[in-house]
């Protein structure tokens, strides 16, 4: 590819945003800590410099209030990419999700919501259940939203791209472990679907769906498994919201047997919505869950004795590959 | 007197709308008790001299966002009566074509946007309208109604602090019709709103809400100034709901303080408009001939206004799907 180069998550995050204000004048940003500091993550940095004060909207902590300000911004006919600090913080915002969700049918169609809300997620990094939670399920029932996650710099790219030409709210999903990782980006690669999974690796005796941060570990077995002359199919959701049926589906069919692989609860997360999707299409086919035990996150490292680890998923592979 | 240095054409137009308010909430609450409106329903009478005299003095592309109580506020921004007749019968020729909740009579092209029952909801679109129309630049202001209730909401003070902060052209109104559905206003606060909204440095005002004119004079200067210095400010409308809280409460509540009641319904607006005797027949001849040709035509409008929107029909199920794209 023509102009590729070595870049992280976070600043691929923030020179897409650069680029997309610059192409764009009705993009404007609203969070918390987004102009001083750049946001959590620093993603956000430099750009109040560069825009202004009416396109970088720092508040005080009002999350209550975030996504229905992004509503008021984006009927008006601009577009709001939100940042909340943490994922977590979205459950002070549950009932404004929710709206954002509906407003355009309510509104007849008469408006148009093209809402990004940026949100540092995920686990492995230690703070503790308040500000790591396991809720992606709960999203699944908000009608009318879309939620994404990148895990390489060339999704984040392309997705926040896609996003910001996108009328429905998008949430987009930031892996707080993934911001440092690097991979190539390209300029030419404009743009990534928002509803689509993407076969990392392709395998024909065993599938493995998930996303973000555990994706490479994901990858790390399948590498492990291929040396002893195991076919592991690797497949990275992207689009928690809607999920890819046809991809899911088709891979079920090629493997029947599938491990959920998700940092959310076990048995819990999306699990029972992959199961369901599969499950009525390959009636035969194996679907087994590995994610985290039904604890509260303790603070600190203590947190490894409740997250799946990669010892967890390979003994589930061996399990399965052996049954 | 009750035309007092208001020009005759814009004291027409205030007569006319907060008729056409009263017959349309008459109207309506036959409806629902014959059955036509099956769906509860709200009754905005005893409140309409404030929002009818806030909303004429409205322009086109200021943007109304009204409460869910309440036909006074969208009738007075120029929303056509058949439109709104036919929202509140569920016919797919509404603005929100017949299944938007109450108070969602949305109109971008005349500044009217959606109403939400999930009270307290608003108050932070009307911050974001807010922040896009001072990006925009111009005169025009945001002004968002809401009840005493609602201004309980933990959402109401913060995004009045973000309204001064950020200096946003924001008109908040409170209609206090002293009661939260069942709630007495004393019960909720120790302070008044007021008070309240002034200590985070939003200017307020505490206007009789039952007044006509006294609400169309005092909103004029403070409509006029936002549009000069685009700021922030508050208006408390001092009013009382006459109607239960919805026509499903059962009549003959309890909660109120009879001699209060006795009091504000001795104010209702229209009383109020006619004069201090409350009798049309205290006011000149000229006057009372005028008031009665505009009530007269009010009603007929209003009676106009649902034969048409009961020819409509509600959305087909096959069009409700088929407008809804995931």
């Amino acid at each position: 590819m023509r102009n590729e180069r070595m870049i992280t998550i976070g600043a691929t995050i923030n020179e897409t945003l650069r680029e997309e204000m610059e192409r764009d004048a009705s993009i404007v940003l609203i969070g918390e800590d987004i102009a001083t500091i750049g946001g959590r993550g620093g993603v956000t940095a430099g750009l109040r410099k560069t825009f202004g004060k009416d396109r970088v909207i720092q508040t005080p902590l009002v999350e209550e209030l975030l996504l229905g300000i992004a509503i008021g911004v984006a009927q008006s006919g601009l577009r709001p990419v939100v940042e909340f600090g943490h994922a977590n913080f979205l459950m002070l915002a549950w009932s404004d999700v929710y709206k954002m969700g509906i407003w355009r049918r309510l509104s007849a169609n008469k408006i148009s919501l093209p809402i990004v809300v940026r949100m540092k997620f995920g686990a492995y990094w230690k703070y503790g259940a308040e500000l790591t939670g396991p809720f992606i399920s709960s999203l699944q029932s908000v009608l009318g939203i879309k939620i994404v996650v990148p895990s390489r710099p060339a999704d984040a790219k392309g997705l926040l791209r896609q996003a910001l030409r996108t009328d429905r709210p998008v949430l987009f999903l930031e892996h707080a472990k993934l911001y440092g990782n690097i991979g190539p980006v390209s300029d030419d690669r404009h743009f990534s679907p928002l509803d689509e999974a993407v076969i990392r690796r392709s395998g024909t005796d065993l599938s493995i769906i998930s996303y973000g941060y555990l994706l490479a570990e994901a990858e790390k077995a399948a590498r492990t498994l291929a040396a002893e002359g195991v076919s592991v199919e690797v497949i990275d959701l992207v689009s928690l919201k809607p999920l890819d049926q046809k991809t899911l589906i088709e891979s079920a069919q090629k493997t029947k047997k599938i491990i959920v692989f998700d940092e959310e609860t076990q048995g819990g997360g999306l699990f029972p919505f992959i199961f369901t999707i599969i499950k009525r299409s390959v009636p035969d086919a194996r679907v087994e869950s590995v994610g985290s035990r039904p604890v509260p996150l303790p603070f600190g490292p203590a947190e490894n004795f409740i997250l799946p680890q990669s010892d967890d998923l390979m003994k589930a592979l061996r399990t399965m590959l052996s049954g | 007197m009750f035309y007092w240095k208001i020009p005759s054409v814009m004291n027409s137009l205030l007569l006319k709308n907060i008729f056409l308010a009263r017959f349309f909430d008459l109207k309506v609450e036959e409806l629902f008790r014959k059955g036509v409106i099956q769906k509860w329903s709200l009754s905005h009478i005893g409140q309409e001299a404030g929002p009818t005299a806030l909303c004429t003095l409205l322009e086109k592309e200021d943007v109304l966002i009204p409460p869910y109580r309440g036909y006074a506020h969208v009738i007075s921004k120029g929303l056509p009566l058949a439109s709104l007749a036919s929202e509140v019968l569920g016919r797919s020729f509404g603005p929100a074509r017949g299944i938007g909740t109450r108070g969602n009579f949305i109109s971008p092209d005349l500044g009217i946007y959606a109403g939400s029952v999930m009270l307290g909801s608003n108050f932070g679109v009307a911050v974001g309208m807010a922040l896009a129309l001072k990006k925009q630049g111009g005169r025009n202001i945001v002004t968002i109604f809401f009840g005493d209730g609602a201004a309980t909401r933990p959402t109401f003070l913060s995004a009045v602090n973000l309204s001064v902060i950020w200096d946003l052209p924001i008109l908040w109104v409170c209609e206090n019709n002293q009661y939260s559905a069942s709630t007495h206003d004393s019960e909720t606060a120790r302070t008044p709103l007021s008070h309240r909204v002034s200590a985070f440095g939003l200017r307020s005002h505490v206007i009789d809400g039952n007044d006509l004119y006294a609400v169309y004079r005092r909103g004029k200067r403070i409509i006029d100034r936002m549009r000069l210095q685009r700021k922030p400010e508050f208006i408390e409308l001092a009013t009382f709901r006459i109607a239960e809280h919805d026509f499903t409460f059962i009549p003959g509540n309890d909660y109120q303080d009879q001699r209060e009641r006795e009091r504000w319904l001795g104010r209702d607006p229209l009383r109020v408009l006619l004069g201090r005797k409350g009798n049309i027949f205290s006011m000149p001849k000229m006057h009372q001939a005028a008031i009665v040709v505009i009530s007269e035509t009010a009603e007929k409008e209003v009676g106009a206004a649902f034969d048409t929107a009961l020819m409509h029909l509600p959305m087909t199920k096959e069009e409700l799907l088929s407008s809804y794209e995931e």
